[in-house]
């Protein structure tokens, strides 16, 4: 989609959210800063005091481990979250943050394809490839359920809301695998080169008429975005055209170095080559002039074939090097920003800038913008791990739904299996109706969750969307999915309880289920109304459950009535849980 | 589409004009399809309320075999009810049935026609397990047999086939069900889903999915985690489909009967009063109240007439009463039906520590105005055998299926025909009379009224259509016509002179017609009144 387009007819608070990702810093008393109503609505919380300073071992714990794995993956059961509390936090980091194989390609469960065969090497098949679309989206959603330890998939994720592309502008699904595969191999690695790569990816060239910006013909779109949106970030507009950070003139600029780019095999059904190209003829090799908030930087015209191309690095150089009068890098501000709001919280307070963001962008810059270093301060930190930090992100409907799914332990069909794209399949148009269909991102600038002012996360959570939420755990209960067989995802709370440390013990059961399920502790009220309104269970009678629960575990007792008895309890007790407000938050 | 679809959500109207499928339905004259169709129209409008007693209620010293005296003390000596007690409590309900002395209030019921008790009512090689023998009744299985739905639920799945796609709706803008507690009763499990909500209080029941036991008392920390619990939580109380629904109901009942109290039981039906008083058109309600497994100190040693079960059967029966009066008081008495149910009896013998164990047959009460109450038909089957000779291991033996219990309500109160029943209960039970005759067919319930009233329209806000509706005390000339905010009229609906009785005019608004504020205003001989009503495109 073009952006421009969808701005032209935007209501205005979309253009207002488009701001908050850029002119919100609160380092600017005298920007009118869009943040302030974020910041003022929630002026009188408790926050976070702390930095970016090591967090205490001594705090690192079952609680502590629980809130990194939520953050950085999606539903982590009971067992991983002990795993992770028992070594330490290095080690756990060691595995979120390991380096991942390329999965196997997407294989169509059914014809046309072939069993077993993958479509995104074969030349392109209009009649097919929306149900291609469709299967490549299941494929990704089956990739982050199955994910073990690793934050992998919520990194690829944060990259294609980054670098948004949509399969309704590209309609290539070839061309989206690829550029999928790109933000996965590049997940945990080096930003400035991810950049470059995304900039001259063939479906991002696509997407932001990166093929059509000729030397005849400046198309400036990528020009604007690759500046707005991914690197270094608008600012507050300061004078006409004049965007604090850029203006209109390094739009055209940028656009005119960008030029000679172009995709290769783009729904070619003749051949399966796909690629990008640069075509001398198609670049414009005059000098490139930017103005005056790049310290009027002049990009020299480069005029051959194997030179030209390095325009891109000379930019990107430029645009790498800019600072703040307060001495921090620019582009890494601004992406610590987004990466905050992405594992932290929405709401970046005068404290979180100071001593999280203005930290953890020194460390991206020294770094040469290699992102893991980023991430393990900021996984290391004090900060990161402030009880008033923990709980504040409402989870959206990938983290609920695959989240919900992962971690109570449904089987899941593996990726040879034709009811794998079933499955998840399922759970992908559940997401998609919750408006989060993955590579189908409503804008260039992602999800509005992500930078919409003031609400930003709560976005997700809607008289809408909330009943759909508690629709789909109550439906595990049954079996969700039009499927059959393992096509169908079926909870087994039996199994699941027994999961728990002493499921057995009523109040163990509910206090494990709720340090699993949610990131903040219930009260005694809630915890008292689980077992006695919801369970059904007496004051003085809570052995009831016990001896239930002992009987179906009792040699022999695994007799239909005895299961009867146990769910009769469980059922109502985790349906419930699953439909608390305590369950939407991450 | 089956017949009754295109007719659910039309108020029943006695008197002329409505229209059908666009025609006044005076054109088709008095025909027995038209008959038919009353039937069917005031079906609509009937409530079941069941009311469950949890634990196995102890039939034998609930409803006392008068004639069996001498078995009677013989197997529960120690617990036995006298007689005499029996006789100064006035609760005796023919020569050879009582009900407990406490119950005083039943028998009030039954002595009005309006409480049936139906004997011995059970089910083959019953289970003597609260879960499974609940479920069963719940379920509506064989002894043998699991389900995951309720009988309830299916029939409510039956009657609107697509819920909840697509619901509330202008046909059925109200909860299908609605069980008074915190999670929804299997009993109205539909396939797949439940069929109805389940409210703890109609002003704050909202903890179904807010996770709060009662509002305030669990305010979230001002932490950032709080306050996005608050903002999912407050979501969680918009989202609640029915809420609005609900509470207007609620709110539209300014002034109920006196109910007992403390009485858990009378807390819930006075909510169930108050929402069906307020118009709801929800067609179950379920209500419990529970400990009733009393297998010791069910009744004080030296008097029998008190003790644990003497006054769960007092707070039943004075529940039962009340709720039974104030419907009455809120004029919706003709729609509202009820059952007592328990998944079990108890054993004939009673043990030695004053109380008694789980046993089978017991007897199920059935209430309201329209039943086959009082003498001769109030009392359904014999006392049950207490002679040890004609027990199964020391239980009765059954007289009625419980399944021919629901059966009967579902075909002589809902009007459900036997493809539905059969759909409904899985298999073919025994009708039972359980209903006064005629009552089904084309009971006229309504009565000319005693004076000029003009409804508020239902549904309201609409779109596109809703219905008003108006009592005349007497024939005369009705004009009845809408306007805009602005005084124009937008149609007259009704011009003409028509009889007494009451009316209901549908109303739908055209294309053109701009979301708003309208009046509807009546003129019927001297009597004039206009109400406000809301088009919501």
């Amino acid at each position: 989609m073009n952006r421009r387009d969808f701005f032209t007819g935007a209501i205005g608070s979309v253009q207002e959210g488009v701001a908050a990702l850029n002119d919100d810093s609160p380092r600017d008393p005298q920007s009118p800063s869009k943040n302030s109503l974020a910041i003022q609505r929630s002026r009188n919380l408790v926050r976070s005091v702390k930095g970016l300073e090591a967090m205490s071992p001594q705090d690192w714990g079952t609680k502590t481990a629980a809130h990194l794995l939520r953050r950085t993956m999606f539903g982590p059961t009971r067992a991983e979250i002990l795993q992770a509390a028992s070594q330490s936090l290095d080690a756990t980091l060691t595995s979120l943050m390991a380096s991942q194989a390329l999965p196997d390609a997407p294989i169509g469960p059914s014809p046309p394809l072939a069993a077993g065969q993958t479509w995104v090497n074969l030349p392109f098949d209009s009649l097919n490839d929306g149900s291609y679309a469709n299967w490549l989206k299941a494929w990704w959603v089956g990739l982050m359920a199955r994910q073990g330890m690793s934050i992998q998939e919520k990194m690829v994720l944060f990259w294609h809301n980054h670098f948004v592309s949509a399969y309704a502008t590209v309609a290539d699904s070839r061309f989206l695998f690829r550029q999928l595969a790109l933000y996965r191999q590049n997940a945990l690695g080096n930003f400035k080169q991810l950049v470059k790569l995304a900039t001259i990816d063939p479906a991002m060239l696509r997407y932001l008429n990166g093929d059509t910006n000729t030397k005849a013909h400046a198309n400036e779109n990528y020009g604007r975005e690759v500046q707005e949106l991914f690197t270094i970030g608008k600012g507050p507009q300061i004078a006409q055209g004049n965007y604090t950070n850029y203006t209109e003139a390094d739009v055209q600029a940028a656009a005119k170095v960008l030029t000679g780019f172009s995709d290769v095999g783009y729904r070619v059904t003749t051949n399966a080559t796909i690629d990008y190209l640069f075509t001398l003829a198609n670049h414009d090799t005059t000098n490139k002039q930017f103005s005056g908030q790049y310290g009027n930087t002049v990009i020299q015209g480069r005029s051959t074939a194997v030179d030209a191309p390095k325009e891109l690095d000379d930019m990107f150089t430029m645009i790498f090097s800019q600072v703040d009068t307060d001495g921090v890098n620019k582009v890494a501000r601004y992406m610590c920003r987004k990466l905050y709001r992405w594992f932290v919280y929405y709401d970046i307070d005068a404290n979180a800038e100071t001593n999280v963001i203005i930290p953890l962008a020194n460390i991206m810059s020294s770094n040469n913008f290699e992102v893991l270093p980023v991430l393990n301060a900021l996984f290391r930190s004090a900060h990161f791990y402030d009880d008033n930090n923990i709980g504040c992100m409402i989870k959206n409907p990938m983290d609920f739904i695959v989240g919900t799914v992962r971690q109570t332990g449904i089987p899941l069909p593996a990726m040879t299996d034709p009811n794998y794209y079933l499955a998840f399949g399922d759970l992908r148009n559940r997401a998609a109706i919750q408006e989060m269909n993955v590579l189908d991102p409503p804008s260039v600038a992602g999800w509005e969750a992500y930078y919409q002012i003031p609400d930003f996360y709560e976005i997700w959570v809607s008289t809408t969307t909330l009943p759909l939420r508690g629709q789909i755990t109550d439906l595990l209960f049954t079996g969700l999915g039009s499927g059959t067989g393992t096509g169908k995802l079926l909870f087994d709370p039996i199994a699941f309880a027994k999961t728990m440390g002493t499921p057995a013990d009523p109040f163990q059961l509910i206090n494990d289920l709720a340090t699993q399920l949610f990131p903040i502790p219930l009260t005694k009220t809630q915890s008292d109304y689980l077992m006695y309104n919801v369970m059904g269970l007496v004051v003085n009678g809570e052995g009831a459950w016990t001896t239930a629960w002992n009987a179906y575990w009792a040699a022999g007792g695994q007799t239909t009535a005895n299961k009867n008895i146990v769910l009769k309890m469980l059922t109502p007790l985790l349906k419930f849980m699953f439909r608390m407000a305590e369950f939407q938050l991450g | 589409m089956k017949r009754r679809d295109f007719l659910r959500g039309v108020v029943p109207v006695t008197a002329l004009p409505f229209l059908l499928n666009g025609l006044p339905l005076r054109a088709y004259g008095r025909s027995p399809f038209l008959e038919t169709l009353a039937g069917a129209l005031n079906a609509t409008d009937r409530v079941l309320v069941l009311v469950q007693l949890s634990g196995g209620n102890d039939g034998i010293n609930t409803v006392i075999p008068l004639d069996q005296m001498t078995d009677y003390n013989n197997a529960r000596a120690n617990i036995a009810i006298k007689a005499s007690d029996i006789a100064s409590a006035g609760t005796g309900l023919t020569t050879a049935t009582a009900l407990h002395p406490k119950m005083v209030g039943m028998k009030q019921l039954y002595d009005q026609g309006k409480l049936m008790v139906v004997q011995g009512v059970s089910y083959p090689n019953p289970n003597l397990s609260h879960f499974r023998a609940t479920d069963i009744w719940l379920t509506a299985a064989n002894s043998d047999e699991y389900l995951t739905d309720g009988w309830a639920g299916r029939y409510l799945n039956y009657e609107f086939t697509q819920y909840p796609s697509g619901y509330p709706n202008q046909v059925m803008p109200d909860p299908l069900a609605i069980q008074i507690g915190s999670v929804t009763s299997t009993a109205l499990e539909g396939p797949g889903r439940s069929m109805g909500i389940s409210i703890a209080d109609p002003n704050t029941f909202y903890n179904l999915i807010t996770g709060i036991s009662s509002g305030g008392t669990d305010t979230p920390p001002n932490t950032p985690a709080g306050h996005e619990l608050s903002y999912v939580r407050q979501i969680a109380l918009d989202s609640l489909e029915y809420a609005s629904v609900v509470k207007a109901a609620a709110d539209k009942v300014k002034s109920q009967q006196t109910y007992p109290t403390p009485n858990s039981l009378a807390d819930q039906l006075k909510i169930v009063a108050r929402l069906i008083g307020g118009g709801l058109k929800t067609r179950i309600y379920i209500v419990s109240m529970g400990s009733f497994d009393l297998h010791s100190a069910e009744v004080d040693a030296n008097d029998h007439t008190i003790g644990a079960h003497a006054t769960l059967l007092q707070k039943l029966s004075d529940a039962l009463l009340a709720f039974q009066n104030d419907i009455k008081f809120l004029n919706v008495e003709d729609r509202v039906m009820g059952m007592t149910f328990s998944e079990f009896g108890r054993r004939v013998q009673s043990n030695a520590s004053l109380g008694t164990d789980h046993g089978t047959s017991a007897p199920v009460f059935v209430f309201g105005k329209w039943v086959n109450g009082g003498v001769p038909n109030g009392i359904l089957g014999a006392n049950p055998s207490l002679n040890p000779a004609n027990l199964i291991g020391g239980n009765l033996t059954m007289t009625y299926d419980f399944r021919s219990v629901y059966a009967s309500i579902l075909s002589q109160w809902f009007g459900t025909d036997t493809n539905e029943l059969s759909a409904v209960m899985l298999r073919n039970f025994a009708q039972l009379p359980i209903l006064k005759p005629g009552v089904t067919a084309v009971e006229n319930t309504q009565t000319v009224p005693s004076e000029y009233v003009l409804y508020e329209n239902y549904p309201n806000p609409f779109n596109p259509s809703t219905t008003i509706s108006y009592d005349l005390p007497n024939e005369a000339d009705v004009v009845l016509k809408i306007y805009d905010m602005l005084g124009r009229e937008v149609t007259t609906l009704v011009d003409t002179r028509q009889s007494a009785g009451h009316h209901a005019v549908p109303f739908s608004s055209t294309s053109g017609l701009a979301t708003g504020a309208y009046i509807y205003q009546i003129q019927a001989g001297s009597f004039r009144d206009r109400k406000k009503m809301m088009l919501l495109k």
